[in-house]
């Protein structure tokens, strides 16, 4: 095919009437190289084809009318009819929906997401751009079965995903467990984690713990960082600025510079470097005069990336730096010295995150290995809460000297892991694995001080197509950890092509959820509150059943992707407060939960023209620990959730306009209650629903500058009711806080490229 | 430096009642105090004291919260009172025989009569016995109908033995449990006590005494001072082992730190909110007449404070949006605000303060 081509080629170089076809990128404006042209003569029906130059140009010598048709992997095809003998330019739109289908997350070899045996979801950096969105939690706010929770004291905001709580979603770098405060992956922030050199974002629902271990019980969030790149050099520059709901200014509002560079040395190497500096600077509103509704966060983050890429290995060091300092302003307070002048003072609390990770990954092939991949990594999270008195008059500060007013937590973490990949038989692909994570967590609160964990894992699993339309994937984890022993967990996936257009999957796995250190070796002791952890936790457990059908369809002409997905949770053993009962004025933490979750989503994905959209539908349903007693009652409550994604780019220009929507339902528990007869009675309580609207229009002004305006938060949500409350001293409050309501951006970036 | 401060009103316990007969019907001849800023000697975060303040006479009365068990009324009626502000806790055994209750009688009473089990309860499964718990404590709201321990009988045989949990001492220790029972005396108690197990018990007589509303006993130390006269203090700070609800018709004993206890029945509370126009500084007397009293015990209580809370965005401190008017035991109006309640070095709760000012006509 390749020799046909040349052959043309060189025939057409002695012709003297060549006509010269053009490619082009549309957005770059620079010639495809490579681009495969396929000519038909419309008389004679003779096909041809060729092959673009390094300048884009193809010369041919054809009678015309031809139909020209181009297929390249990187471009959008194209298809015209070529009348009269002259020559053409044509500018291509680059094809990043085919390129940014590759996703690796437990992946044998990065391949397509419709060819991942599991479904695997993704948010790719366009649509991170596109809402100008600067951590985790603004671009997952809107995804489907995902619930974002703000803990405004501490600053923090964490996801459930699929109805199941933070502290089983594993959130991961490349691959690797990102450490947070409270977790090695689990319970992390999503506020402190950065998205400037993330790539893409895949999710994979269901328990991963074949691949990735503990902590996955409801899925794995893996952020794709870059590491290609197009140009011997590239700058990357913004400024963002953003209002606080109303409040905007030098003093207030939310300010973002960032840059970043990246540079080729030589052949082989590759460097990256970059920074950015996220300024929140509070939101006051109704607080009183100091104080806020949402504290002050400023955020420094840093990242470095060094690569070496061989003929068969690849070799890349990553670090992450994050420094997080929120600041909690008490209130005036009074305090009259024996002179009788008032020294008034206030209370204030620092919380003073700082991590610093390194990665160091390696693939490549081995004599005998297809594949393999291998990484080594340390991460340590840090984070000093102060609090200090400050004189308003003198304005001295002074730490204060109360019991755990000053307090230092650490999580530290070594991770090895190494997988190699191969294929003894046809038809028959194989995975063998491994990963050790040494945890040392430390704390005021954590008995002596410090603990530590260790876990080690192997695993295997295979593909194995026993028909060319099915894949089996079976696998199994044998783990040990220090601090409750070993376990053996299995997983098996099916996927098997009723068509060319349509998929079916279908997964079983189980999962499970180590104790952490605070379940096992918290100490609290006060006058209302003993609370002790508890040594001898097990793992939480869960089984975990998907069934998936994923098909493209016409619609006028236009495929439309749709995915309807059905999941179940089961999960036993699940971790929570109880009475101790070796000593009850204490309360401990044990294995007697029991939490099902179950659901299904439909979403829809098509390109209209300039128009671009998705649509999602999913139906949560969580299971009410009371119906295990009171049988009559209803075993789960549901709660719908809504989402919408549409991009337009106006006619003729290249400026887009785009929404992001979403529609959060009403969640609702039972609570028990004692009537006036002494009886104990069962009441519904709910979360209120929310619909969350952002807008933003992107204009790219000439070749490196690019304008981004936008809202959040159109409907202005602050916080929704909890009517869920039954009284007590830690119920929290009658309102969950979402936002603080409706923000305006601009945000400007920068980008240069050199060669 | 705060000892210093308070020297001005520091009146030793047991001083009022070295004074008691000479002060008895005469009416104090001294003009009201004009107002001052006080801070009450609670003693830092374990709040060891109990501080009695009188603000006619700009004196604070302290005594250590665990020096004392129960307190007998010295009014018409037959009522004992338990120690709340360490969290005192007693119930009823169907005996009314001391030495005829042993251990047996108390089986589980050490997973249920205790304000850390009760509290460690909710967290375990639902417990029948959990509505109950608010009746082995007093009453909150004061109301003398409704303590732990019934009306003591005339006939003494219908007077039951109680099972007490002496509560917790500042540090937070067992204070251990005992037997008691309560009996008339003539127009006074007689209190019967002993270890569970013990197959003899002790005695103790007490008397009643007008100048007081309470007379005190400790199980250790026998009849103890602890509250002024009657007419010569106006509120306590105070831990206070209040009832909290659970849902909505159960309530648990539960310990309020920095509780402010006004002399019921004698003092009247007005709380003021700040508004535009209504301020601490620009309050009148001409203006109490829009005001609504209470005479509650716990009129003031918790609500001059608050405390920050575990997912929320609220602090320690005071609340700024109120101040109250008080009328004294003597008659006299006051404004007054709570300053601050932790110290501004330490941090730490325990360390209020107050400012109050005399209303004048």
């Amino acid at each position: 095919m390749q020799r046909t081509v040349l052959l043309l080629l060189l025939f057409i170089q002695f012709s003297a009437q060549a006509q010269t076809l053009s490619f082009y990128d549309q957005e770059t404006k620079e010639p495809i190289n490579g681009l495969v042209l396929q000519v038909k003569n419309l008389a004679t029906d003779r096909p041809d084809a060729f092959l673009t130059d390094t300048s884009g140009k193809v010369l041919i010598n054809l009678a015309f009318p031809l139909i020209v048709s181009t297929s390249h992997l990187g471009y959008v095809s194209l298809t015209d009819t070529l009348y009269s003998a002259k020559d053409y330019d044509f500018f291509l739109a680059p094809a990043f929906y085919e390129l940014d289908e590759v996703v690796v997350t437990g992946q044998f070899s990065p391949q397509s997401a419709e060819r991942s045996v599991f479904r695997v979801q993704k948010i790719d950096r366009q649509e991170i751009e596109k809402r100008a969105a600067l951590t985790l939690e603004e671009v997952l706010n809107n995804q489907l079965n995902i619930r974002v929770n703000q803990d405004l004291a501490i600053g923090s905001s964490t996801i459930s995903l699929q109805g199941v709580s933070s502290q089983n979603v594993k959130i991961l770098v490349d691959g690797i467990p990102l450490v947070s405060r409270v977790g090695n992956g689990n319970g992390a922030d999503l506020s402190q984690i950065n998205l400037q050199h993330i790539e893409r974002i895949e999710i994979v629902e269901g328990p991963m713990a074949v691949n990735f271990g503990a902590n996955a019980l409801a899925g794995v969030i893996n952020l794709i960082t870059k590491k290609e790149f197009d140009h011997d050099t590239e700058v990357r520059a913004f400024v963002q600025t953003e209002s606080a709901g109303p409040e905007y200014g030098l003093d207030a509002g939310r300010h973002i510079q960032s840059l970043n560079i990246n540079h080729q040395l030589g052949e082989n190497w590759s460097v990256l470097i970059g920074g950015q500096h996220n300024d929140f600077l509070g939101f006051q509103g109704n607080a009183g005069p100091r104080q806020h509704e949402w504290n002050p966060k400023k955020q420094w983050t840093g990242n470095g990336l060094l690569k070496f890429n061989g003929e068969n290995h690849s070799v890349h060091y990553r670090i992450d730096l994050l420094d997080e300092l929120i600041r909690d302003f008490g209130s005036v307070q009074n305090n009259f010295l024996s002179s009788g002048e008032n020294q008034p003072f206030a209370i204030d609390e620092t919380y003073d995150s700082k991590r610093h990770s390194h990665q160091l990954q390696a693939e490549g092939r081995l004599p005998f290995l297809n594949r393999y991949t291998a990484f080594a990594s340390y991460s340590s999270f840090e984070r000093q809460k102060r609090r200090f008195s400050r004189n308003i008059v003198t304005e001295e500060e002074r730490l204060t000297t109360g019991e755990g007013d000053q307090d230092l937590s650490t999580y530290r973490v070594w991770e090895f892991g190494g997988t190699g990949f191969l294929s003894p038989l046809n038809r028959l692909d194989l995975q063998v694995g491994y990963q050790v994570s040494l945890e040392e967590v430390g704390g005021g609160r954590i008995l002596e001080g410090q603990q530590g964990i260790e876990d080690y894992g192997v695993y295997a699993s295979m593909e194995w197509r026993p028909l060319t339309a099915t894949t089996i994937r079976p696998g199994f984890r044998y783990a040990y950890n220090s601090a409750f022993g070993d376990q053996l967990i299995p997983s098996v996936q099916l996927r098997h092509d009723l068509s060319e257009q349509t998929q079916l999957r279908l997964s079983y796995g189980r999962g499970f959820r180590s104790p952490s250190v605070r379940e096992l070796y918290f100490e609290f002791v006060d006058s209302n509150h003993r609370i002790f952890g508890n040594p001898d936790l097990q793992p939480e457990r869960s089984n975990h059943i998907s069934i998936n059908a994923a098909s493209t369809y016409k619609l006028a002409s236009k495929d439309v992707k749709a995915d309807l997905n059905f999941f179940f949770n089961d999960i036993y053993d699940q971790i929570s407060i109880g009475q101790n009962i070796n000593d009850l004025t204490s309360t401990t933490y044990l294995n007697v939960d029991r939490f099902k979750t179950l659901g299904v989503t439909f979403n829809q994905e098509a390109t209209l023209g300039n128009l671009s959209a998705r649509l999602g539908f999913s139906y949560i349903g969580r299971f009410n620990q009371i119906s295990e007693e009171e049988t009559s009652l209803s075993e789960f409550f549901y709660s719908p959730e809504v989402n919408a994604n549409l991009f337009y780019t106006l006619r003729g220009t290249s400026v887009t306009i785009n929404l992001f929507y979403k529609y959060t339902g009403r969640l609702q528990s039972y609570f028990t209650d004692t009537n006036t007869q002494g009886e104990q009675v069962v009441s519904i309580g709910e979360i209120s629903d929310y619909h969350w609207l952002d807008a933003t229009v992107n204009h790219p002004i000439g070749e490196a500058l690019n304008l981004t305006l936008g809202a959040r938060n159109l409907f202005n949500v602050t916080q929704i009711n909890n009517s869920g409350l039954s009284g007590g001293a830690h119920s929290g409050g009658p309102s969950v806080p979402v936002s603080y309501g409706m923000s305006y951006f601009l945000k400007i970036s920068y980008n240069l490229n050199l060669k | 430096m705060i000892q210093k401060r308070i020297i001005y009103g520091l009146v030793l316990v047991g001083l009022a009642s070295l004074t008691a007969c000479s002060n008895d019907d005469t009416p104090s001849i001294d003009p009201p105090a004009e107002g001052a800023i006080v801070d009450p000697n609670v003693g830092g975060p374990d709040q060891p004291n109990q501080v009695f303040v009188d603000l006619s006479s700009e004196t604070q009365s302290v005594v250590n919260r665990d020096s004392w068990d129960l307190a007998f009324y010295s009014g018409s009626e037959f009522r004992v009172i338990l120690n709340n502000s360490v969290s005192a806790l007693a119930r009823s055994i169907d005996k009314s025989d001391l030495n005829a209750v042993t251990a047996e009688d108390t089986t589980g009473f050490g997973a249920q009569l205790d304000i850390d089990a009760i509290f460690g309860a909710l967290f375990g499964p639902p417990q029948p016995w959990l509505a109950q718990a608010s009746g082995w404590t007093d009453d909150p709201s004061g109301d003398l109908s409704n303590t732990a321990i019934a009306e003591v009988s005339a006939t003494a045989n219908n007077n039951q033995v109680y099972i007490l949990n002496r509560g917790k001492n500042p540090d937070g220790t067992q204070r251990g449990w005992m037997k008691i029972r309560v009996i008339r005396n003539n127009d006074g108690y007689t209190l019967q006590y002993a270890e569970i197990n013990a197959t003899s018990f002790q005695e103790l007589n007490i008397t009643k005494n007008d100048n007081f509303d309470f007379v005190y006993a400790s199980l250790d130390n026998g009849m103890v001072n602890v509250s002024p006269q009657k007419g010569d203090w106006d509120f306590v700070f105070t831990v206070f082992t209040n009832l909290l609800q659970v849902d909505a018709n159960t309530s648990i004993p539960y310990a309020f730190k920095d509780y402010v206890l006004s002399n019921g029945n004698r003092v009247e509370v007005s709380t003021v909110e700040v508004t535009g126009d209504i301020t601490y500084e620009g309050f009148a007397f001409g203006d109490i007449g829009s005001l609504e009293f209470s005479s509650a015990a716990n009129a003031i209580g918790s609500g001059w404070r608050t405390v920050a809370q575990p997912g929320s965005g609220q602090e320690t401190g005071v609340k700024a949006d109120r101040f109250y008017v008080i009328e004294d035991t003597s008659g006299n109006y006051y404004k007054l605000r709570f300053t601050r309640l932790v110290d501004p070095d330490s941090g730490e709760r325990g360390n209020p303060q107050f400012q109050y000012e005399l209303l004048a006509q």
